[in-house]
């Protein structure tokens, strides 16, 4: 009983010390993270602000900008490394429940709908039938 | 509000490895349409695609496992994207790019092999709340090996910007359609812009399932049934369900969408597709009118879509 005893609070300690350096790791990376993106705003120049090209859109420039290498351990995110030999990406370990790889429920036939600009949004005016001949085709490519 | 459109204004061109149509209400204003169109393709290409080796997703590519600041407009189509994935629970999702290479789109469609074995047996893709985006800026960290696909979405991004932008240059009511996804902005012609829908959209004019007529928003087709392609023994299409990297074995060949946006009815008739014989429950709790077609040919309508024996 007593080594019984003495052994669950042996894993006590130990899940405790477990969940400290969770803890730790999470914020660390959190605090890697706002770095990184603190850089990439300090770092500034973007697109917009440069002068606009000639015969562009407006808003239409620049292009991928590094900034900052988080950290290696990024390259494994959510369970997700690399392929080595093709690219592709592998689970490579349980995917969380917010992952598509799995999700929950059909989309948004929930009686929770979000708002007006947080949903799909119907045209103005629903399609009617025409007899006349048609201006241009749909359909897939 | 409307115009007279006695004669149309039209113009169809070869682009993003299919064709772009450009119709305006008033022709003699074409020249500056046209301009803003091709601006507008070049610059969706140059940010988006993902077969060129100096297109911008291509570079993202390359910087993955970073966090990256990226362009304006591919920083639309990301954001486009990601919202797309958050409204569809996740259905229509830009992290399907492997699955897609995978399945044999790896290539220009014009140029994928028919001779290559059967693909390996597909995987989930790894989901796109596995990226890290920041919209205010906008910054990316793609993590190591995860590759996207903005190719439907961006193809209806770009037919929403050049069609407002087009009728704002030109003045007058302008559709643009890519592929047979549809754009319309600015004044529409008398009885609205007509349209053929059909499956494939280079068959619509010729035998049209359906003509409509709308003013404004979008109007995009998805398919199984299109951009097809042999791999070992198997038949593959463009659509990929992220929930297990494979080709949905969808209740639908095809389903059309009208929206407020050609993003919109992009998303919608992608998630419709996947989502198979919940999609019509789904389109109409979304108010969203839709023609869905079974693979044995028969057609169902929702939220508004008028049936082909209503009158005009």
């Amino acid at each position: 009983m007593t080594r019984h005893l003495r052994t669950l609070r042996r894993q006590r300690v130990r899940g405790c010390r477990r969940i400290t350096v969770v803890t730790v790791g999470s914020a660390a990376s959190a605090t890697v993270m706002a770095a990184a993106f603190g850089v990439v705003l300090a770092a500034g120049a973007p697109s917009s602000a440069a002068p606009p090209e000639q015969n562009s859109i407006p808003h239409v420039a620049a292009g991928v900008n590094e900034v900052v290498k988080i950290k290696d351990d990024d390259d494994e995110i959510g369970g997700v490394r690399a392929d080595e030999e093709d690219g592709r990406a592998i689970p490579s370990a349980p995917l969380r429940s917010e992952a598509t790889a799995q999700p929950a429920s059909p989309p948004a036939v929930t009686a929770e709908k979000p708002g007006p600009a947080q949903q799909l949004q119907p045209p103005a005016q629903a399609p009617r039938n025409t007899p006349e001949s048609a201006h241009a085709p749909s359909g897939a490519s | 509000m409307s115009t007279a459109l006695d004669a149309p204004g039209r113009l169809e061109f070869a682009a993003l490895g299919t064709t772009a149509l450009l119709v305006v209400t008033a022709p003699d204003r074409m020249s500056q349409a046209e301009a803003v169109l091709r601006a507008e393709l070049a610059a969706i290409d140059e940010a988006c695609s993902r077969f060129r080796a100096d297109s911008e997703i291509s570079r993202l590519h390359l910087a993955a496992g970073r966090a990256v600041t990226v362009g304006p407009l591919l920083g639309e189509a990301l954001a486009a994207a990601f919202r797309a994935a958050e409204l569809t629970g996740g259905l229509v999702d830009p992290t399907v790019g492997a699955a897609v290479c995978v399945l044999g789109y790896d290539c220009d469609f014009a140029a994928i092999p028919s001779d290559r074995p059967g693909p390996p047996p597909p995987r989930p893709a790894p989901g796109w709340r596995r990226l890290k985006w920041n919209p205010a800026h906008p910054g990316l960290l793609l993590p190591r090996g995860v590759s996207l696909d903005l190719g439907a979405i961006a193809k209806a991004l770009a037919a929403d910007r050049a069609a407002r932008h087009a009728a704002n240059a030109a003045g007058c009511g302008v559709l643009v359609g890519l592929g047979g996804d549809i754009a319309m902005a600015g004044v529409a012609p008398d009885g609205g812009w007509r349209v053929a829908v059909a499956d494939d959209h280079r068959n619509a004019l010729h035998q049209p399932a359906q003509t409509i007529s709308m003013s404004t928003g979008g109007l995009a087709t998805s398919s199984t049934v299109t951009r097809t392609w042999l791999r070992g023994r198997d038949r593959h299409h463009h659509i990929v369900d992220p929930r297990t990297g494979a080709n949905p074995d969808s209740a639908w060949r095809t389903v059309s969408v009208a929206a407020a946006s050609c993003v919109d009815a992009n998303t919608a008739s992608t998630a419709a597709i996947v989502l198979g014989d919940a999609a019509p429950g789904w389109l109409a709790g979304l108010g969203l009118p839709a023609r869905m077609v079974t693979k044995d040919g028969q057609v169902h309508t929702t939220g508004g879509w008028p049936d082909l024996e209503d009158g005009g």
